[in-house]
């Protein structure tokens, strides 16, 4: 009996969910990220939203992260999509926060990205997050959390009408919302600095393992083992 | 030694690790204890990226939260109480992005709850008890029907619900099945477990 539970537990785990989209970043040189194309699984990165000049996306090629192309940069920042064909509306768009910054200067995930006008999205730092949508170019705030530690995996999920945010990837999710005003699949994207805010700053904040998992058109499911 | 030794000396180690990083948390932890609530608030912002529309509650600030940097582009940086965390239903018309309507309903987590309490056009529909997590204060709620509560209390929560969806429950309805029937006027989808802030 006891080697049963413990094969079950060892069973147990999460569906496998494809992976749409991915990448590491990994660049040989300094490289722009609407140049650069995905490592592992995705087409490239188009331009949404450019907020000055002053700060793009960019991928040093020593370190290899998601990072603003100047740290001193202010009222600046952009925002790319994702691009590849999405399955379906609803997927998870998670990455790693790996720069360590507060107050205005902050970076941004995006989903079901229409257009610049039409987006959910949530911009976020050390200090927490705030969920948006924008429809038709107006931003509505959906919720906010606090507090988000150096290196935590973060999620954006948009499945059917539920948008959620995930502080830390432990499957409990900081902000979940009832919202059906942008239903098409759209692409995920991501982004830094000024792309809500206007007067968010480009320095510190970065971004690694950028990853869209496909959610199929139901909501996440578990993998059951029945043992005799 | 037993065939089970290594194994069993193995659970120890991960037992009196355990054991350190409990003890490391519970040392380490905020003083103050969580409260969350179902609020009802009015509406601000133009709709602009610096002036989003929200609920007039994520302009509090949480008196009993420590204090922290709220914006380090001046010097010295200014510091003060962070925002409540909140969650809020906001459905907007498609065709411009401005809110179909003039309320909304919001969870609310925070330290110090009260000042909610004074907050202009906001009001309190349940409050937790201190650190007590969203599933429990919603089966609470599930068990609190409006008889169960003083008069003008209950009489407030019929007010509010015949001005804002136009029905007045009767005394056996439940906390939560108001909060859902304020839900549903704002979206049809809604159930109380679909909205969480932690």
């Amino acid at each position: 009996m006891r080697w049963c539970l413990l094969l079950g537990l060892l069973l147990w785990g999460p569906a496998v969910q494809a992976a749409v989209f991915e990448d590491h970043f990994a660049e040989g040189a300094d490289t722009n990220v609407s140049a650069h194309t995905p490592d592992t699984t995705g087409t490239s990165w188009t331009q949404i939203q450019q907020i000055n000049t002053t700060c793009v996306a960019k991928i040093f090629g020593a370190s290899d992260q998601f990072a603003p192309s100047s740290t001193t940069a202010t009222s600046a920042g952009e925002l790319l999509s994702a691009d590849i064909t999405y399955p379906s509306a609803n997927y998870e768009v998670n990455a790693k926060k790996v720069g360590t910054d507060i107050s205005d200067d902050t970076v941004f995930l995006a989903a079901r990205i229409q257009d610049a006008d039409n987006m959910y999205g949530a911009r976020f730092n050390d200090d927490g997050a705030t969920l948006y949508k924008r429809v038709s170019s107006t931003w509505t705030s959906l919720g906010t959390s606090l507090d988000i530690a150096q290196n935590n995996q973060v999620e954006l999920t948009v499945n059917g009408t539920t948008i959620a945010w995930d502080d830390d990837d432990d499957g409990t999710d900081e902000i979940s919302v009832t919202d059906s005003d942008i239903s098409a699949a759209g692409k995920a994207g991501a982004g830094m600095a000024a792309v809500a805010v206007s007067t968010d700053d480009c320095s510190n904040e970065k971004l690694d393992d950028f990853i869209v998992t496909d959610l199929g058109g139901g909501a996440a499911s578990h993998r059951i083992f029945l043992v005799n | 030694m037993d065939r089970w030794f290594w194994l069993r000396r193995w659970n120890t180690r991960v037992t009196i690790s355990l054991c350190a990083v409990g003890l490391w948390g519970l040392l380490t932890a905020p003083c103050g204890a969580t409260q969350r609530a179902y609020v009802i608030s009015a509406i601000t912002g133009t709709g602009s990226g610096d002036d989003p529309q929200r609920p007039m509650i994520a302009d509090l600030r949480d008196p009993g939260a420590a204090d922290r940097v709220l914006n380090d582009d001046v010097d010295p940086p200014v510091m003060g109480k962070p925002p409540y965390r909140w969650v809020s239903l906001m459905p907007v018309n498609p065709a411009d992005g401005k809110m179909l309507h003039t309320w909304t309903l919001c969870v609310v987590s925070g330290e110090d709850l009260s000042a909610l309490q004074s907050a202009q056009g906001v009001w309190i529909l349940a409050t937790s008890q201190a650190n007590e997590d969203l599933p429990n204060f919603r089966q609470r709620l599930q068990m609190t029907t409006l008889a169960d509560l003083p008069a003008a209390r209950r009489n407030r929560i019929k007010q509010e619900c015949q001005d804002r969806v136009g029905l007045t429950p009767a005394n056996d309805v439940t906390l939560l099945q108001i909060v859902r029937l304020l839900g549903r006027k704002l979206h049809l989808d809604f159930e109380p477990e679909r909205l969480s802030a932690q």
